[in-house]
């Protein structure tokens, strides 16, 4: 009998769920990609383990956290490089990057609000530009290629989610310095199965 | 291994100033393994307990025990925001009222339930985990100590893990700081 197909679950929009639905398209794993809508949410809440969303869904476990999901996906399909120290390494990186994700999700959702929207995204910059800047000598210092052990990892492909979710919320300067970033998010998007994605999935109206 | 401490930037700012230029990304914790440097709080436990055996021996149980943690930092955050980092008197106590009344309870409730699906002992894997001894940490720094008491499998957990031997005389012996 065949496995189960997997079910993430969350809003429809990339968030914190993005890097997981990355790296299971990198890997061209055919799962469920759940969305739904506030409603939904409010009558499914009780019955999450943490009253969150997103939640991965196989063999009739629930795996909750965002993070803690993509590295177990990330695990899974090869993506945490080759040795305990690259594993590391890529945590350190996502584990950066989730640093301003947080301060920028605020900023994404104050975006139907111009004058609101600057103001927050100011604040977000005061972690993002010196964040961005520390991640490109980071890169430098292992090799200007990769995040975490000299091959592609999901700290790549977060590093994609995050930037991209920076030019949403209108703060590309934070990335002014940082070709070697702006170069291998450009190779992250090349991959053929990571472009696949991006051009198939749900369109979401900020 | 070497427990190298840094004057707390609260009380005097020039041994962190003069520091800080020279770590990955301008913020502490950071970790010296032979030639190679990490940072990241989570990312230098998670790699140390992997390296001792008190990580996951698969996947799964790997994903269970980040699981915890992550609720567990999400609290965490909150409580350093109220407690350390804003400055304001009025939004420090909406701030902590609202650590009080609802983060903490809502993640103890869950955890609690967490812990009784998976056995009632521990966190994840059936076994003393990195996790079990996060959430021993967290609930230790807690400034009201009777709030575990309410979580009866939780309270069981933070007992075993601070009764352990190491755990115990670590405690006893570690340097008194205010953070």
């Amino acid at each position: 009998m065949a496995p189960n197909k997997m079910t993430l679950t969350y809003f429809d929009g990339p968030g914190r769920a993005e890097i997981s639905r990355l790296i299971m398209a990198y890997a061209g794993v055919d799962f469920e990609d759940k969305r739904i809508d506030f409603a939904e949410f409010s009558r499914l809440k009780p019955s999450l383990p943490y009253g969150q969303l997103p939640t991965l869904e196989m063999d009739g476990k629930c795996l909750c956290q965002s993070t803690t999901i993509a590295r177990y996906l990330a695990n899974k399909y090869n993506l945490t490089g080759h040795c305990a120290m690259s594993a590391a390494q890529a945590d350190e990186v996502v584990d950066a990057l989730n640093d301003m994700q947080g301060k920028l999700f605020p900023v994404y959702l104050a975006l139907k609000d111009p004058a609101a929207a600057k103001e927050k995204l100011a604040e977000a910059l005061k972690v993002c530009t010196p964040g961005f800047a520390n991640l490109e000598k980071r890169l430098e210092a292992r090799g200007g290629q990769f995040l975490a052990g000299n091959t592609l990892t999901w700290a790549d492909l977060h590093l994609h989610v995050v930037t991209n979710l920076l030019v949403t919320c209108g703060g590309d300067a934070a990335l002014a310095g940082c070709f070697k970033i702006k170069d291998l998010n450009s190779r992250v998007a090349a991959l053929p199965n990571i472009k696949k994605w991006v051009e198939s999935r749900p369109v979401t109206k900020v | 291994y070497e427990d190298h401490r840094l004057e707390s930037p609260f009380i005097n700012a020039e041994p962190w100033v003069a520091y800080k230029p020279s770590t990955p990304y301008g913020q502490l914790p950071v970790l010296k393994d032979g030639d190679v440097e990490i940072a990241q709080s989570m990312t230098i436990a998670r790699y140390v307990a992997n390296k001792f055996g008190l990580g996951g021996n698969n996947p799964l149980e790997s994903a269970q025990m980040d699981e915890v943690v992550d609720a567990l930092s999400d609290a965490t955050e909150k409580q350093y925001n109220a407690f350390l980092f804003e400055k304001d008197e009025t939004k420090k106590a909406a701030l902590q009222k609202a650590f009080n009344e609802e983060v903490l309870p809502n993640t103890f409730k869950n955890l609690e339930k967490r812990i009784e699906g998976r056995g009632g002992e521990y966190m994840a894997a059936g076994r003393l985990s990195w996790a079990d001894i996060m959430f021993y940490h967290f609930a230790a720094e807690l400034p009201d100590k009777e709030v575990i008491k309410g979580y009866a499998k939780l309270n069981a957990l933070f007992n075993k893990v601070a009764n352990l031997p190491k755990i115990k005389s670590w405690v006893e012996r570690r340097p008194d700081s205010a953070v």
